[in-house]
């Protein structure tokens, strides 16, 4: 079979399919699926026969997980969607971030209010990972702009790195079990103490493929320059870990200003 | 209403997702009318039904 290029679209009006062949001198846009529904996530599941999943966030009835299982042809709803446990006193306001997990049907979902679901069949039962959705920080992060969002999940072997807006980022060494706070070296600008444990406004982790440990992260939070009180504050944050993402250090030099948009551009792909 | 939501919930767990979240509230953008009263006027989901009431769902609708 020809190889075929696959990218998955998330808008504000559903999901969209593009394919072309591998020239990609031309490309077929499918969809909208789900229409009339924002996506915030898509994930192109590449273990075993390829699935795409995509989050639909309806506002009005609640959140959903479609998977496709024909490379975007056509889409169903998975079983069930993500829902925190009766008497938590959480409701699930929206789905950020989708990510395969260790084994071949394991799936991971970051939501908002800022919580971490898995699932072991695909999609269909979910279960709330209280390692960091009851994180003993959990209660103390505060929602930026977009809400307290769970918006970054990379899976690299054993480590799970997670981003929370505002939490910061979040390393787990076991599997997805439990987590700690990673953010040596993270900004906050808009906190008395300017390098918290936690609480940084995190948009964007990604990693490096070809550099084992090499992550980037885009960091709200920031000044170029600052003479106002309190002293000196955070660099702009774009920063890099050689680490694993242990500590971190400004590669902002040459930035013109701090970005509050939840994106970097100049990175490379994430770990597959 | 309460015991209404609560049987949705049981014999309707699909429709009963689309009108409440997990903690049992009916969705932000979900009216619901109790004849020709909006719920929230009466006494919320506490509020009593008489037989022969007509229970409305009606999400709202915004935009340009």
């Amino acid at each position: 079979m020809a190889q075929r290029i696959v990218l998955t679209l998330g808008t504000k009006k559903g999901l969209f399919v593009a394919e072309a062949a591998r020239t990609r001198n031309k490309f077929a846009l499918r969809g909208p699926f789900g229409a009339g529904v924002s996506v915030y996530s898509s994930l192109i599941d590449t273990r075993g026969t390829p699935r795409i999943y995509a989050s639909s966030c309806n506002p009005f009835f609640g959140m959903k997980v479609l998977v496709s299982t024909n490379l975007g042809k056509d889409f169903r709803e998975t079983k069930s969607a993500p829902a925190f446990p009766k008497g938590d006193g959480r409701a699930l306001a929206n789905i950020w971030a989708l990510e395969a997990g260790r084994d071949k049907k394991e799936l991971l979902c970051g939501v908002e209010p800022a919580s971490l679901f898995r699932s072991r069949d695909q999609g269909d039962t979910w279960e709330i990972v209280p390692g960091i959705s009851n994180h003993q920080h959990a209660s103390q992060w505060q929602p930026g702009t977009g809400g307290l969002c769970m918006h970054t999940i990379l899976r690299d072997g054993q480590r799970v790195h997670l981003g929370i807006s505002t939490g910061g980022h979040y390393l787990s060494e076991d599997g997805g079990e439990t987590f700690t706070a990673a953010n040596k070296g993270v900004g906050a600008g808009f906190m008395p103490d300017p390098y918290p444990e936690f609480g940084q406004c995190v948009h964007k982790i990604a990693g490096h493929k070809a550099a084992p440990g090499r992550l980037y992260m885009q960091n709200h939070g920031g000044w170029a320059e600052w003479d106002g009180p309190g002293g000196r504050r955070p660099n702009i944050g774009v920063l890099r870990s050689d680490d694993h993402g242990h500590t971190w250090r400004s590669i902002a030099q040459g930035l013109p200003s701090d970005s509050p948009s939840p994106s970097i551009r100049t990175i490379p792909t994430s770990f597959t | 209403m309460r015991a209404l939501l609560e049987m949705l919930e049981q014999r309707h767990p699909e429709l009963y997702v689309c009108l409440c979240d997990e903690t049992g509230a009916v969705r932000r953008h979900i009216n619901v009318f109790i004849n020709t009263e909006h719920m929230r006027d009466r006494a919320g989901i506490e509020t009593p039904l008489a037989d022969g009431d007509e229970v409305i769902f009606l999400p709202a609708v915004s935009g340009g």
